[in-house]
């Protein structure tokens, strides 16, 4: 591995994770580290492997910040956490996107109100009795669409889905780091569709109990994935503050 | 090299080379590595990192002749503080410890 691809891994590895600031600071530790190896006569190749992947960097890097919990620039104030009535209309609007293709075929499209509760409500109509390959074949695309909709959205806008973008929401892990892939899918497919499926709808109740009372609003999703949700619009605003901070700091 | 005990003793041998002299990032990490040789060079760095974020260093730059921009890390006073409170803590283990039979 040469220079330039390990500094584009660390940053892409990091991206997100910590502040712009943080981030450019790290890569020019980074930077100086190649420019002295090189300096004594060592090669990019020989720097990279003294330094183990770029994956394993940005771990030891995360770990040593979240351990010690030390990061002050980070910490010093934390985005408020999103208002139950926002959490619940952005779930509204995701139930409807979700379920949307279904509506398509008519066999499936009046399980759609008992969705809301039992999420594998259509498996049982796609298959039982099937009218035709064909709809069965496409009920199945969208079921899946419907199973893997939370995540994707989640994936693909960091920590959000429609309507958390609506409503301006974002899912962040515990420690205000970005979402990960595996919380992602521990979130929605553990946390939200396995648990509501094997409890019949039972734990989207407890979930509204429960963020009813706690004062983070978590429902069990975010519980087993170890996520919150917090209010995006003041998080945007002091991202863009440690823009101005490294801008500062090269000048 | 994970265990929290190993962290702190590398944060203190990392200030005890700053209380000597100035040193840049990559002279620190190999410093440091010539007595800790498995300790990864990222956690030296992030080590550093979060020294500097909790102010007990202020940075500035130099540069050698025909060599690269070296940024130096000075210990402040509040780092010096924190270093003599960190060291003794260290003599106070190790008293506690020799007291309890277990000698180097």
């Amino acid at each position: 591995m040469r220079k330039d691809e390990f500094l584009t891994e660390l940053r892409n590895g990091l991206d997100g994770r910590v502040s712009p600031a943080e981030l450019e600071d790290i890569l020019n530790d980074y930077r100086e580290l190649f420019a002295e190896g090189l300096l004594e006569g060592k090669t990019e190749e020989a720097l990279c492997a003294e330094l183990g992947s770029p994956a394993q960097t940005v771990k030891l890097i995360l770990a040593e910040r979240s351990s010690n919990g030390h990061v002050v620039v980070e910490r010093e104030e934390e985005p408020p956490y999103a208002p139950l009535y926002k959490r619940i209309a952005a779930a509204l609007l995701d139930f409807i996107l979700s379920v949307l293709p279904l509506a398509f075929f008519g066999n499936v499209i009046n399980v759609i109100p008992i969705m809301m509760i039992w999420p594998p409500a259509p498996f049982l109509y796609a298959v039982d009795p099937p009218p035709s390959t064909g709809t069965v074949a496409g009920a199945l695309v969208c079921i899946c669409y419907y199973v893997f909709y939370h995540c994707l959205f989640l994936l693909l806008f960091k920590g959000q889905t429609p309507g958390k973008r609506w409503m301006r929401l974002r899912v962040v892990s515990q420690d205000g780091t970005r979402l990960s892939a595996s919380q992602t899918i521990g979130r929605e497919l553990l946390g939200r569709l396995f648990v509501n499926s094997i409890t019949f709808g039972i734990g989207y109740i407890l979930s509204l109990i429960w963020s009813l009372f706690s004062k983070e609003h978590k429902t069990i999703h975010d519980v087993i994935a170890g996520t919150r949700v917090v209010q995006e619009n003041r998080f945007a605003a002091k991202r863009s503050t440690h823009g101005y901070a490294i801008e500062k700091r090269g000048a | 090299m994970d265990t929290q005990l190993k962290k702190g003793v590398l944060e203190l041998c990392i200030l005890h080379q700053l209380s000597l002299k100035d040193m840049y990032g990559y002279e620190l990490m190999k410093t440091v590595k010539s007595a800790f040789p498995d300790v990864y060079d990222a956690s030296i760095y992030a080590i550093l990192r979060r020294i500097h974020a909790e102010g007990h260093t202020d940075v500035y730059y130099g540069r050698t002749s025909g060599g690269p921009q070296r940024k130096y890390y000075r210990l402040t006073s509040q780092g010096y503080e924190h270093f003599q409170k960190m060291m003794s803590e260290w003599q106070e283990i190790l008293l506690a410890v020799h007291r309890l039979g277990i000698s180097t």
